[in-house]
């Protein structure tokens, strides 16, 4: 565990959470947000968290570089989690009714993760990057 | 000393509260806002100090100046969601003893503000 990135997704998202705080109160108005966003709890708790692994796992697979570019395996890691963020960034910014499915699909670059794991455990390898 | 870990502690220090009181829904007045600035430098102080760790675990100051930031900042959480202000004069109580410390090694000539 690295202290430096894990702090600073943390930082960034809570940052993104208090902007989503934000936003809601710009699409409810006078209405009652918890109403309108029933899973706002979870929300939260998911652009924290989501957050902090994106950005950890982000700069720890770019601590490899440059040799790290040169695997395939490991670009579409970074794309994922790239992608997952977008993501997150559109759950804070514009809150809807989609939320939950917007944040099942943000987990993407987990489960490649975790396969990737599990086919490096099965196959003996030393390194995640396996193609 | 990484400032940078530092300002990233103060500033998680002041996120939380601010998160709280929006997820709640109540207005961001003068105490509050004056609470999440305090609650900033609170952090950023015990992110500093924090980092001092390894040199000076073993001296008395040091751990009540630790003890008196992470005190200061309880108080500043607590000024917010009481919206009490007089929270923040307590707060104050770690900053005096700080300054104390410092002004103390200044006129002593001493080489770092904890003294014992």
């Amino acid at each position: 565990m690295e202290l430096t990135p894990l702090l600073a997704g943390l930082v960034w998202g809570l940052a993104l959470s208090v902007a989503r705080q934000w936003a809601e109160q710009k699409a409810a108005g006078r209405a009652d947000r918890s109403e309108l966003f029933p899973d706002r709890d979870v929300v939260i708790a998911f652009i924290v968290l989501g957050t902090t692994a994106n950005v950890y796992s982000a700069l720890l697979i770019a601590s490899g570089a440059p040799q790290v570019y040169a695997r395939p395996s490991a670009l579409v890691a970074l794309a994922l989690v790239t992608a997952s963020q977008l993501l997150i960034f559109l759950m804070a910014l514009r809150p809807s009714r989609l939320d939950l499915d917007l944040a099942l699909a943000a987990s993407a670059p987990y489960v490649y993760l975790a396969a990737l794991w599990i086919a490096a455990q099965a196959l003996g390898a030393y390194t995640l990057w396996l193609f | 000393m990484d400032p940078v870990l530092a300002l990233m502690a103060g500033s998680i220090a002041a996120l939380i509260p601010l998160l709280a009181v929006m997820y709640k829904g109540s207005d961001l007045d003068y105490a509050r806002a004056a609470g999440l600035i305090s609650s900033f430098a609170a952090g950023f102080v015990f992110g500093v100090l924090a980092q001092l760790w390894a040199q000076f675990y073993a001296r008395f100051t040091y751990l009540l100046a630790l003890g008196l930031m992470s005190a200061s900042l309880g108080y500043s959480w607590w000024g917010i969601y009481r919206r009490w202000w007089v929270a923040y004069l307590f707060a104050a109580a770690g900053w005096i003893y700080l300054i104390v410390l410092i002004a103390a090694a200044r006129a002593l000539g001493l080489p770092d503000p904890f003294l014992i």
